[in-house]
């Protein structure tokens, strides 16, 4: 029982021993980070015309224009001006997202156009017809969550003229790139 | 000890404060943008192709046209039939249309045109094997045919009535300065007055006469040469609807003054003198009349009258101008529903 208690004794001093030791112990901790840069970038490219690359000022495009004869007429295509003409298989506007975030992208006008005519938009052709109204007041939703990865998104225009008079008037159209 | 409790809290909330800053930094409105103009344009058509007559030879045609960016080659589609060229279809070429293809530059001179007495074009472009037509307005070109027969009983008989159909821009001299000036061409308008009844006034090329008239689309004229000349105008083709007026004036020492020369425009009606004459009130008894010439009878006018079966009844022509009687004052409308536009 003696020699139980002693090595007790000696075990309990072998530990107190330790304790101190342990407690000396210091260490750092360092936080690494993986960046990849949140780029917002699109470039945008009109029939027979190189990519425009968007920038935070608004890159300008070639320009386009919608012809009407008559002052009467329902769904011209938009074409480049002194150029080429939209038609179902090529559209005035093609997106590309360059960047590496997913992006809305949406066309606003600078002011609304004259009263007699009405500027529309789809992601397809016959769509067109009765796409979504462009005006100044709102933006008209191209794309959403439009990732880096995807396909090119395809834009097309059309304007309805009713009755206008002879003449013609100016319109910026802005495409915005946000992400999402 | 208190700065070392401080210290100790922002060395605690600091990675946390960074990590705040960099989620927000990710999630910040960033934005990119382009900026397009966007023209509307009515009632204007797209300046894009001139076409003129050669220079050199007087016959063929030069075509220029705004270069297209990005045209891998253009084509040119012509053909006399002008309802063919104004319409015309990419997927379905009718067979009165043929092409020059391959052009890489923005102009062409066509050293045929002379093989056809109108021909119209317009032009395409390719883009990656993909062809397009251009807004380009169509362009064409007449020749007029002016002869001068020689008749045995009447002498040279070297009238020729004419009008003009596209849209171009001629007074009475820049018209005859086209023409050769050993021809000693002349160029003559009808025109009326109580005073004087119905008149003509006649330029003669290069003189200072006081008779160079403004030249107007379809009115018609008379041109004279000493031999005969073909004489070819070259324009954009002029498609909206358009009025001949036709007026009457009742002189008081002539009487009723009620001639008018005009002329048809190039469209997808064919008319004859009857059909022409039935779009004008049978009220009004409108008659029309062509400038004919032969050695025996000499320059005569053939005459048709609205509804009348009198063996006159010819077939009318772009170029060839017609005189128009009518009883009272009437504006004519042509093309209303045979225009391409």
């Amino acid at each position: 029982m003696k020699n139980r208690t002693k090595k007790f004794v000696v075990l309990a001093i072998a530990l107190a021993l330790l304790v101190p030791l342990a407690i000396a112990q210091v260490y750092t901790t360092t936080q690494v980070f993986f960046n990849v840069a949140s780029v917002v970038g699109f470039t945008l490219t009109l029939p027979g015309q190189s990519a425009t690359v968007a920038n935070s000022t608004g890159a300008p495009t070639a320009a386009i224009e919608f012809n009407s004869t008559s002052g009467t007429d329902n769904n011209v295509d938009a074409q480049v001006s002194g150029g080429a003409v939209q038609n179902s298989t090529t559209p005035i506007f093609e997106y590309d997202n360059t960047g590496t975030v997913d992006l809305n992208i949406s066309v606003y006008l600078d002011s609304d156009t004259l009263a007699c005519i009405n500027l529309t938009g789809a992601t397809t052709h016959a769509g067109a017809d009765n796409g979504e109204q462009i005006t100044s007041t709102s933006n008209t939703t191209v794309v959403n969550n439009y990732g880096p990865a995807a396909a090119a998104q395809e834009w097309y225009m059309k304007a309805d003229f009713n009755a206008c008079t002879q003449g013609q008037t100016t319109r910026t159209l802005t495409s915005l790139g946000v992400q999402s | 000890m208190v700065n070392k409790k401080i210290l100790r809290k922002v060395n605690y909330f600091l990675p946390i404060f960074f990590l705040l800053a960099m989620a927000l930094l990710s999630h910040s409105t960033e934005a990119s943008s382009t900026s397009t103009s966007i023209n509307f344009i009515v009632g204007q058509e797209v300046a894009g192709i001139d076409i003129d007559l050669n220079a050199v030879d007087n016959q063929s045609i030069d075509l220029n046209w705004t270069d297209v960016p990005g045209a891998d080659y253009y084509i040119i589609y012509y053909s006399s039939n002008i309802s063919a060229i104004m319409t015309l279809n990419l997927s379905a070429i009718p067979g009165d249309v043929f092409n020059i293809s391959n052009i890489t530059d923005s102009n062409y001179t066509d050293t045929n045109a002379s093989d056809d007495q109108r021909r119209y074009y317009v032009v395409t472009y390719v883009i990656n094997d993909t062809e397009y037509l251009t807004n380009y307005r169509e362009v064409g070109k007449y020749t007029f045919y002016y002869n001068t027969l020689n008749s045995s009983t009447y002498g040279t008989l070297a009238s020729n009535r004419i009008g003009i159909y596209f849209d171009v821009n001629y007074t009475a001299e820049s018209f005859l300065q086209k023409i050769p000036g050993y021809l000693n061409p002349t160029i003559s308008k009808l025109e009326k007055s109580n005073a004087s009844g119905e008149y003509l006034t006649t330029h003669v090329r290069g003189l200072n006469d006081g008779n160079d008239f403004q030249m107007i689309a379809g009115e018609g004229y008379i041109i004279t040469v000493d031999t005969a000349y073909n004489h070819t105008v070259a324009g954009a083709v002029y498609d909206p609807s358009y009025i001949l007026h036709y007026t009457v004036l009742n002189s008081s020492t002539y009487g009723t003054l009620a001639s008018n020369w005009a002329t048809i425009y190039d469209t997808k009606k064919n008319y004859s003198a009857e059909s022409f004459l039935q779009e004008i009130p049978g009220g009004l008894n409108p008659t029309i009349s062509r400038l004919d010439k032969s050695d025996g009878s000499g320059e005569f006018l053939t005459t048709h009258v609205r509804g009348l079966n009198d063996g006159n009844n010819f077939t009318m022509e772009v170029g060839i101008s017609y005189i128009v009687t009518v009883n009272d004052n009437y504006n004519h409308t042509i093309c209303t529903t045979d225009c391409f536009s």
